[in-house]
């Protein structure tokens, strides 16, 4: 088995009084794509915003390629960030951009001035994710699909080593879930990138998966293969992956 | 024990948001030194706060003017001072009223509106998406920010005053009726260029002003579209009350350096 990309040993993270994650330990593996799973307010978002420093946690350490993310400083992680793309659940495109300055955003950022360039590549992004066409359209004219899109455009225009997805399929139709599934199983066979997706969507686990885990009370309940995720039988796994509350609607 | 430990949090909160205003503006220098400057963002800006706030600044200025040289000419008249008018008006215009209306003017349009731009960004993860995206907000969102407000600024207040004083010959002479001549006269007789300096002093220490508590109200929003409504009245309530404090310590200051009766 490789080395893993990341490590993350202990994580602690505490909002507002609360214990949202209480020792967590996941490794991710160059180049697979691992699903996390998890209640919705269970820290599966919160752990993502951890990996690329977006959050400090109260206690624990990232390790991302031999570097240790959670003592960097703001400035130090940029190159850390420079390697990661990520995908947040509403895309946050920035709306006062159209749709081809925010995907040519990072080109011009890490200096790159040729308009023919930037043009090429933005398309070549944009055809990636069906999105050709669309150029001149403001954020606020796109559909959450769309957004979303666009947004995954935006985060592999550079192409990174890791993709981070929040929610990719949350509050999307079924078709538009589904061509979402297929671009990200794309992205990882063309540009062989290191995903992980956090999602409570089954359907998108057992499309795009290598592996899963499972987030509960805070802690890394169930890591394994999809197969090992279908027969496992513990109560709490189960509940999740078969959707029971345990409670009665009668 | 009840009002001690209120205003021992009231303390803490004043003194903590001093201490992140002084960061902010730590970075933005320390960032601007380093030349992290954004050329096309500065130029937008400057169109923005310097441009775009010309023609409230310029009613501002005269109509200030005008009414001050009205009610000036009102009290001097029965003690046959009319031609007192000119200098008593100018003088105010550069040391105090065009700096401080300019700023507070200033404030509400451009600061309102930084607090609530940089605010809508960071409630709708935009700021996080510039910080995954291996961008620094400061350098992106405050840096160009405030390098236009610093050069924008000393210009509004010159045009605040320049269509103040120019009022104030308008309404003196034409409508009042004082003497021209003598108008000019004492104006220029009682005024030099470190009313000048003055008010260009004031007016960039405004503009620091300005921008960092906009811009610190805008990164520190939060709850939504209700945070950012707050964040932008707190912007300008804050900007105009250290304006007017800010200015009596500049006054106090500057008049050590540029005193007012030595012509």
């Amino acid at each position: 088995m490789n080395a893993p990309l990341i490590q993350v040993r202990g994580l602690v993270q505490k909002i507002g009084g609360q214990e949202i994650l209480r020792g967590l330990d996941l490794d991710v593996v160059r180049g697979e794509t691992l699903v996390l799973l998890g209640k919705s307010g269970g820290g599966k978002s919160v752990f993502l915003r951890h990996l690329i420093g977006l959050m400090k946690p109260v206690a624990g350490s990232i390790v991302f390629d031999g570097l240790e993310v959670t003592r960097l400083r703001e400035r130090e992680l940029e190159p850390v960030r420079l390697r990661i793309g990520m995908l947040f659940q509403d895309g946050a495109l920035f709306d006062s951009m159209n749709v081809f300055d925010n995907v040519a955003f990072p080109l011009r950022e890490r200096g790159e001035r040729s308009p023919a360039k930037i043009r090429d590549k933005v398309a070549e992004s944009l055809s990636m994710v069906n999105m050709s066409g669309h150029e001149k359209k403001m954020p606020v004219n796109l559909s959450g699909g769309m957004r979303k899109r666009v947004a995954l455009a935006r985060a592999i225009i550079s192409p990174p080593d890791v993709i981070l997805y929040d929610e990719p399929t949350a509050g999307l139709d079924p078709i538009v879930s589904d061509s979402i599934n297929r671009l990200i199983r794309r992205l990882q066979s063309s540009l062989n990138v290191t995903s992980i997706v956090v999602t409570h969507d089954m359907v998108s686990c057992y499309h795009i998966a290598d592996r899963v885990a499972l987030l509960n009370e805070g802690r890394i309940y169930f890591s394994g293969t999809t197969g090992e995720l279908r027969a496992c039988t513990d109560p709490v796994v189960r509940d999740f992956v078969d959707g029971r509350s345990g409670e009665s609607v009668y | 024990m009840a009002l001690l430990s209120t205003l021992q949090n009231a303390g803490n909160a004043f003194l903590l948001y001093l201490g992140q205003l002084a960061i902010l503006a730590g970075e933005t220098f320390g960032s601007s030194f380093a030349g992290r400057i954004r050329v096309k963002l500065v130029l937008q800006q400057i169109a923005e706060i310097g441009f775009r706030s010309q023609p409230v600044v310029i009613v501002t200025g005269a109509f200030t003017g005008a009414v001050f040289t009205a009610q000036a000419y009102f009290q001097f008249a029965s003690l046959n001072m009319e031609t007192a008018v000119g200098p008593v008006v100018a003088l105010s215009m550069f040391r105090e009223l065009g700096p401080v209306l300019t700023g507070i003017m200033v404030a509400g349009r451009v600061g309102a509106a930084m607090t609530a731009e940089i605010g809508t960004m960071k409630v709708s993860q935009q700021i996080d998406a510039l910080r995954a995206l291996a961008v620094n907000p400061v350098d992106y969102l405050v840096v160009p920010r405030a390098l236009a407000m610093f050069i924008s600024m000393p210009f509004l207040v010159v045009e605040c005053v320049a269509c103040g004083v120019l009022a104030s010959y308008y309404v003196g002479v034409e409508v009042l009726n004082i003497t021209g001549v003598y108008f000019l006269a004492n104006t220029q007789k009682f005024t030099d260029s470190s009313d000048i300096i003055m008010a260009l002093t004031k007016g960039f220490f405004f503009a620091v002003v300005i921008v960092f508590i906009s811009c610190r109200e805008g990164l520190q929003a939060r709850d939504g579209a209700v945070g950012v409504g707050r964040a932008t009245t707190a912007t300008v309530v804050n900007c105009s009350l250290a304006i007017l404090i800010a200015n009596f310590f500049l006054t106090m200051a500057l008049n050590i350096v540029f005193p007012a009766g030595d012509r």
